[in-house]
């Protein structure tokens, strides 16, 4: 199933965005869903995500809410690239570019991301985290 | 689809579909809503909530998988206000069912709907504040958390698909 995503309007099969919501809210480490996906559709999966992550974090926080320290928490575009050690230039992280050129890189950056996101979102929700 | 009695003439209905992989919670989610509701032999439920005498809502409570698998989603697509799909939220099974479900309404329909996991009597450490005005997955189709031993908390579900409905009005 996860092999088959199809753009329905949203990038996703409704079935797995409800699939990355339901081990949002019960604390589990997207990893295993992750498997087989191509990085353009972990592009989608990132955006909803994160627009999932912000609607929980603003439920929870309410005005203590900053986007801002919810960003603190993720690895930044330019420490991500000094660490697999890539030239090529920086916008072309940001926007992810090279989806189709460097599919594992963006795989990998999106991968550790996400587990960022579900790690904070477990913390703010006040329960377990589990790989 | 006129089980109740009722002149669909002289009245303004809107009708929902309930289905998911339990009927008993099928039942109760209906049950919470409707004044009326009648369970018929065929392993379906339907329901009559009453807004006004000229408004009302039906409830058609479909069954369990052999049902709603075979059901004839895209002619009754086009007429109906939503539909409601619900689920125990702690079974894998249960929301495995639920998900090979809203795959297959995505490519059959463009209605609005919700996807509701049932949390009653386990354990969620999550406050209520946090999913009681559920999630959206598109503009016509949310998620949210439902506690079937709480009445209330059907009527918190049916807003949310009321709302969806009341954000597409030309």
């Amino acid at each position: 199933m996860l092999n088959h995503l199809q753009d329905n309007g949203t990038g996703m099969l409704p079935g797995i965005q409800l699939q990355f919501l339901r081990y949002l809210l019960m604390g589990q480490s997207p990893n295993k869903l992750l498997d087989g996906i191509t990085a353009t559709d972990m592009l989608h999966i990132y955006d909803f995500i994160w627009e999932k992550a912000l609607e929980i974090g603003i439920r929870v926080k309410g005005e203590r809410f900053s986007q801002s320290d919810m960003l603190k928490h993720l690895k930044s575009v330019e420490q991500y690239k000094l660490e697999v050690g890539c030239k090529e230039p920086l916008q072309r992280c940001i926007t992810n570019d090279c989806v189709l050129q460097n599919e594992d890189c963006v795989r990998a950056k999106l991968k550790d991301q996400l587990n960022r996101l579900y790690r904070l979102i477990s913390s703010y929700l006040k329960i377990e985290y589990r790989m | 689809m006129s089980f109740l009695s009722i002149h669909k003439d002289t009245h303004r209905i809107g009708e929902i579909v309930v289905a998911g992989p339990s009927l008993p919670l099928q039942k109760r989610f209906i049950t919470h809503l409707c004044n009326e509701v009648v369970i018929t032999g065929n392993s379906t439920v339907f329901g009559r909530s009453k807004i006004t005498d000229e408004l009302q809502i039906f409830f058609y409570g479909i069954g369990e998988k052999e049902n709603y698998m075979d059901f004839a989603w895209d002619l009754v697509a086009p007429k109906m206000l939503g539909y409601v799909l619900v689920y125990n939220w702690f079974e894998g099974n249960s929301f495995a069912s639920v998900q090979n479900l809203l795959n297959m309404l995505a490519g059959h329909t463009d209605c609005h709907g919700i996807v509701v996991g049932d949390v009653a009597g386990m354990p969620i450490h999550i406050e209520p504040s946090v999913y009681e005005s559920g999630f959206s997955l598109s503009s016509k189709l949310y998620f949210a958390l439902w506690d079937s031993t709480d009445k209330a908390n059907a009527k918190s579900v049916l807003k949310i698909l009321i709302d969806s409905l009341i954000n597409h009005l030309e």
